[in-house]
């Protein structure tokens, strides 16, 4: 009978810390989380506060101001066009209905 | 009985030491081990039911004064939601939401209050003065802002600054990061975060998030722990929008204008690029400029988009509208010789007098846009009536908004038929007598760029991978008509009054106008104040662009006729944003002439 109820006691005991434990890792996830989330918060801020530097530094006044700072010439990327053959505005005829 | 004294019964008994040493024996039978037992079990039952009835009234009904401690060990935080970002038609950042730190006093963390102002203020580069009179405003407070947003250089100095009373906290600013650039066009927002003008204000449902809550388990030193079930109602951000307008394109119109402003002195201006095929506006440039950062440091009438908001008399850039629509009704025929008079005057059928401000004598009804002449408009006109007239006007999208959505848009003024003068008929054709928007103007102009096809612009892009086809527009002249007059406009720029817009690079066509301003008070005109315009297309034959300059009361001791004080800005926006786009050009340009230059350094 004791033997019972000593065999009783410690699964109840057992069970009991499971329970505790369990509950433990679900707090200490719950925690973890909680901290992942206010990182991703200010991992998120911090990435807008970069978005904007960048923009600030790749308008077109800064570029402008970057490359005659340094001194870079730039071309232009257009040719000339090829020569056309055809005119390039369309001769129509000057008889319009009245 | 054992060696050591004890007393042993039968096999289940165990020895028992009495008092004195002397063991007796314990009643082992099963009767009492099951009552022991028994009584064990309710005992531990009772108390387990005793702790579990406590930790329900805990969970359910605590006491006051552990609902105050538990309730004290909880924060609530409102999660900030990101309003959406302005983009321009490649990605380009025009408005975008960002955390700032503001930086407060709390007096009562405060150790050596004598020397706070003068620490604070020399670290961070504020006047001590300002300190101790904002903490002197308020001396009960424990939040006495100083700054509402540090800029990086200060947030990098506090850092360092080991000064106990300072303290920042995050909040959310709408930051634009071009400055001043499309400014009237982008508006600005509120401290409550609201867009209050412009696109910030149109597309307020689409920008604006939603603020999110979350409620923290905190221990005892206020650290968070964890979040439970239900304590969390995530935020949510706003729509990114993306515009038509191009950002460099913006800035080569706005340079430009200010250019030209500056040049002559003139009052303000105005300056749109469109592409006339889809009526996508590219850029929308207004002078004086002003930054939506700072919108309350400038006056209302700054802040206004008066592409949009204002009307003025077109003058002689009006001229192309009306041309093109009486020779598509036939009125003249292109090669017909109208006499303009050897003495640049005229007396209408009405008996009005019109003067040209040159003698031209006979010339063709071509040469009559050509030469911008107020006689051969007007001599036409009278043969197409008040009626068609006003018809044309109105199917050229005069009278009304053009549906670009944009606030504060409004229709100009078409008088209706019943209200024209025996004048109206001459004035009309020569720019008078009507109001427009620059916006009008422009769009117009792009219906003969097109091919003959009104279409609604619009500031969001039309052509991409995620949008619709452009709308088909309403066709307001025959294709032929409109090549037509193009290359009419052509011969403006090269023999008539616009030839300071004559590019190398790029063939343009246009109109110059000089519209005098009314004078609303005592009628007429005033003698000394204009609007000197020009709208313009190119390349001639393939029109990519539309450009329009509209500057409003220039010195005229400098200059005041449009082909003169709007054409070069013109112009230069045109051959800049041409080459920006990769159109090729008629000649090579020189990378040393500043034009290309500039555009390629943009």
């Amino acid at each position: 009978m004791f033997a019972k109820l000593l065999t009783a006691l410690v699964l109840a005991v057992v069970m009991g810390s499971a329970v505790f434990n369990l509950r433990q890792q679900r707090l200490e996830l719950m925690h973890e989380i909680t901290g992942l989330h206010r990182q991703m918060n200010r991992d998120s801020q911090a990435t807008w506060d970069t978005q904007v530097r960048i923009a600030k530094r790749t308008g077109p006044e800064a570029l402008h101001e970057a490359l005659a700072r340094v001194g870079l010439e730039m071309e232009p990327a257009v040719s000339q066009a090829e020569v056309q053959d055809e005119p390039p505005m369309p001769l129509v005829d000057a008889n319009y209905e009245r | 009985m054992s060696d050591d004294g004890h007393l042993y019964t039968e096999a289940n008994s165990q020895p028992v030491l009495r008092p004195g040493g002397v063991p007796t024996q314990v009643d082992r039978s099963p009767a009492r081990v099951l009552l022991v037992g028994r009584v064990m079990i309710i005992l531990v039952t009772v108390v387990l039911l005793i702790l579990l009835g406590r930790v329900v009234q805990l969970q359910t009904y605590p006491q006051e004064r552990l609902a105050s401690k538990l309730g004290s060990q909880q924060s609530t935080r409102h999660l900030q939601g990101r309003r959406g970002t302005i983009l321009d038609r490649n990605g380009r950042v025009l408005a975008t939401t960002r955390i700032a730190k503001r930086l407060f006093v709390d007096p009562v963390l405060i150790v050596d209050r004598s020397s706070f102002s003068e620490k604070a203020g020399y670290g961070l580069g504020y006047d001590p003065v300002v300190i101790e009179l904002a903490m002197a405003a308020r001396p009960k407070s424990r939040y006495i802002v100083l700054d509402r947003r540090m800029n990086d250089q200060r947030t990098e100095l506090l850092k360092n600054l080991d000064l106990p009373g300072l303290a920042t906290d995050p909040v959310l600013v709408r930051d634009y990061p071009q400055g001043p650039l499309a400014g009237q066009l982008i508006g600005f927002v509120g401290a409550e975060g609201k867009g209050l003008a412009g696109l910030e204000q149109v597309y307020e449902k689409q920008i604006a998030a939603t603020v999110g809550r979350v409620s923290y388990q905190r221990d005892a030193r206020g650290r968070a722990l964890w979040v439970e079930a239900g304590n969390y109602q995530k935020q949510t951000d706003g729509q990114n929008l993306r515009l038509s307008i191009d950002t460099v394109i913006q800035s080569i119109a706005e340079a430009s204008l200010a250019e030209a402003v500056e040049k002559y002195h003139a009052e303000a201006g105005q300056l749109v690029v469109m592409d006339p095929f889809t009526g996508e506006v590219l850029a929308m440039a207004n002078y004086p400029a002003f930054d939506p950062a700072t919108f309350n440091k400038v006056e209302p009438q700054v802040r206004r988009n008066r592409v949009v908001t204002d009307i003025f008399e077109p003058g002689s850039i009006f001229k192309p509208i009306i041309w093109s629509a009486m020779t598509q009704l036939g009125a003249a025929d292109p090669n017909e010789m109208i006499d303009t008079t050897s003495t640049g005057v005229h007396r209408t059928s009405k008996g009005r007098r019109l003067h040209d401000a040159k003698p031209h004598g006979r010339i063709t009804w071509d040469e009559v846009l050509i030469y911008s002449s107020n006689i051969g408009m007007s001599i036409v006109a009278e043969r197409v009536g008040a009626e068609k007239l006003h018809e044309a006007m109105v199917r050229f999208g005069f009278g009304k908004p053009t549906g670009s959505g944009l606030p504060g848009e409004i229709g100009g003024v078409v008088h209706p038929l019943k209200k024209w003068t025996h004048y109206s008929v001459t004035s009309v054709p020569m720019g008078q007598e009507v109001s427009v928007t620059p916006l009008q103007m422009v769009r117009a102009f792009s219906a003969i760029a097109n091919g003959g096809m009104l279409r609604t612009p619009t500031v969001l892009p039309v052509l991409g991978p995620a949008s619709t086809p452009p709308p088909l527009g309403v066709r307001v002249l025959d294709q032929r008509v409109a090549d037509y007059t193009r290359s009419v406009l052509r011969r403006q720029v090269t023999e008539g009054g616009g030839k300071k817009a004559n590019s190398e690079l790029y063939d343009l066509f246009g109109k110059t106008g000089t519209a005098q301003l009314p004078n609303l008070k005592q009628g007429g005109y005033y003698q000394d104040q204009y609007v000197s315009s020009f709208i313009a297309g190119a390349p001639a034959d393939a029109p990519r662009l539309v450009v329009g300059c509209f500057i409003h009361r220039p010195d005229k001791s400098i200059g005041h006729y449009g082909g003169v004080v709007s054409a070069p800005a013109v112009r230069q926006v045109m051959e800049q944003s041409l080459m920006y786009l990769g159109v090729p050009t008629n000649v090579d340009p020189d990378p040393q002439a500043g034009s290309g230059h500039m555009a390629m350094n943009r």
